[in-house]
């Protein structure tokens, strides 16, 4: 099996079976082993696995809060409904100043479409992309049907507070948290006032997690959305602040490193013990890795003004600046 | 702090032709957001008049009332003109260009 790019033939597909897909001035194609992204100006190659995790949380999270880098090149970032920057080299110190960068913007439902029909195509029955590689099978090689039916997964949103425990039917607990689990607490609650409160154990609920590296939303009041998460091996993206966002580790260890958002200049390293607790200025990116499974507290401000209030000074990108600290 | 290879359009209100506010509004990372940013002005305040700086090539567009409408009205009417027509000149391109794109695609 050849690992070099495939020629299309009459049927749009390569000769490993895959499709090639148009986007404005981008091209995109996959062979054995890579995506390869073809700009006016330029190609670049991303490792196929790599490539699929993170076009799988840029669509399962819309494009999320801010930039979405694939590596420290590719990548998109949300405008919100302004539309989505998709780029090349256009955060990355050494691309910009060579002037090998480019941009292109589009609407929000267009890229979208586009990222999914890449997904159902390109992955492969045996590859969940939201799984930990020891879970899941391999990326690689010819089309053999698919794609696997993870990437269909809605990410929960929940506009209150999750309150329905999780089963061994629905969600068995994952084998890295056999022995480490939580202790439901005791709650008595008046008929009357049944619907408006709920105890749920989240050390169980997140042993039970299906995804990595996924932060769903479980409670949110008003802006204050309370994302948790379950994290091993690395996080197939980098994100790029456009907020505030703060991390509490519940148990094992997650290491990241930090750099300026906007020329991916390296900023520090951290490594996270549990019951540590990192707030994240909104002008880095950071990328996290997970030598285990580790259960991790996302928790944002979900205020869509905020960009904006940023990009004018009008509130502080350092959070101890929040509170008035230095 | 903002890059100028980033967010290298800034974007000023204008007062009276040829005489912006010192003050600029904001820096934005394509021309495509610092044009959003003037319709989203408009339908809060009705100031229509702009001047996008695009810093890193020394070029301008000036968006008055007539070109801030036809871009709102291409938006709605013809969204991936819009998009099209706004990533080119992001690329290349001047006042010139403008003036004649929305010419040709948004008449009203």
């Amino acid at each position: 099996m050849s690992a070099a790019a495939a020629v299309t033939n009459p049927h749009g597909t390569n000769e490993l079976g895959y499709q090639q897909f148009q986007l404005g001035g981008y091209s995109f194609e996959r062979n054995a082993y890579f995506a390869i992204i073809r700009f006016p100006g330029g190609e670049y190659h991303i490792p196929v696995g790599e490539f699929l995790r993170a076009v799988q949380r840029d669509v399962g999270w819309n494009f999320f809060y801010g930039m979405v880098k694939f590596d420290e090149v590719f990548g998109t970032f949300n405008f919100y409904g302004k539309g989505v920057d998709c780029f090349v080299g256009k955060y990355n110190d050494a691309w910009q100043k060579s002037g090998k960068a480019y941009s292109e913007m589009f609407p929000n439902d267009q890229i979208m479409a586009k990222f999914k029909e890449i997904l159902a195509d390109w992955v492969p029955p045996e590859f969940n992309p939201w799984a930990a590689p020891r879970e899941t099978g391999s990326p690689f090689g010819r089309k053999r049907g698919g794609p696997h039916p993870a990437i269909f997964r809605k990410r929960i949103t929940t506009t209150s507070m999750i309150k329905e425990p999780r089963t061994d039917a629905t969600h068995p607990v994952n084998d890295a948290f056999t022995h480490h689990r939580g202790v439901d607490g005791e709650m008595k609650i008046k008929p009357e006032y049944s619907e408006r409160f709920g105890l749920l154990n989240l050390y169980d609920y997140l042993a039970r997690n299906d995804v990595t590296w996924n932060p769903e939303i479980v409670s949110a009041v008003e802006y204050s959305l309370f994302c948790p998460t379950t994290e091993e091996y690395i996080l197939p993206i980098n994100h790029g602040n456009d907020r505030v966002e703060w991390f509490l580790l519940l148990n094992g260890q997650v290491s990241m490193e930090i750099r300026d958002r906007d020329t991916g200049i390296l900023r520090a390293y951290l490594h996270m013990k549990p019951g540590d607790c990192c707030a994240m200025p909104a002008d880095i990116s950071h990328s996290l890795w997970a030598p285990e499974r580790s259960m991790l507290l996302v928790w944002e401000n979900g205020d869509p003004g905020l960009p904006e209030m940023i990009r004018l000074g009008q509130t502080p990108t350092a959070p101890l600046e929040e509170f008035g600290l230095k | 702090m903002p890059s100028l290879l980033v967010d290298r359009y800034a974007l000023f209100f204008r007062v009276t032709p040829g005489k912006r506010v010192r003050e600029v509004v904001g820096r934005y990372p394509s021309l495509l957001v610092a044009v959003e940013q003037c319709v989203g002005i408009y339908q809060t305040t009705g100031h229509y008049d702009y001047a996008i700086e695009d810093q890193r090539r020394q070029r301008e567009f000036l968006v008055d009332r007539d070109l801030l409408l036809r871009l709102a009205y291409l938006k709605r009417h013809d969204e991936p003109r819009y998009f099209e027509v706004l990533n080119r000149l992001d690329r290349e391109g001047s006042q010139e260009d403008l003036v004649r794109f929305l010419g040709k695609h948004a008449s009203i």
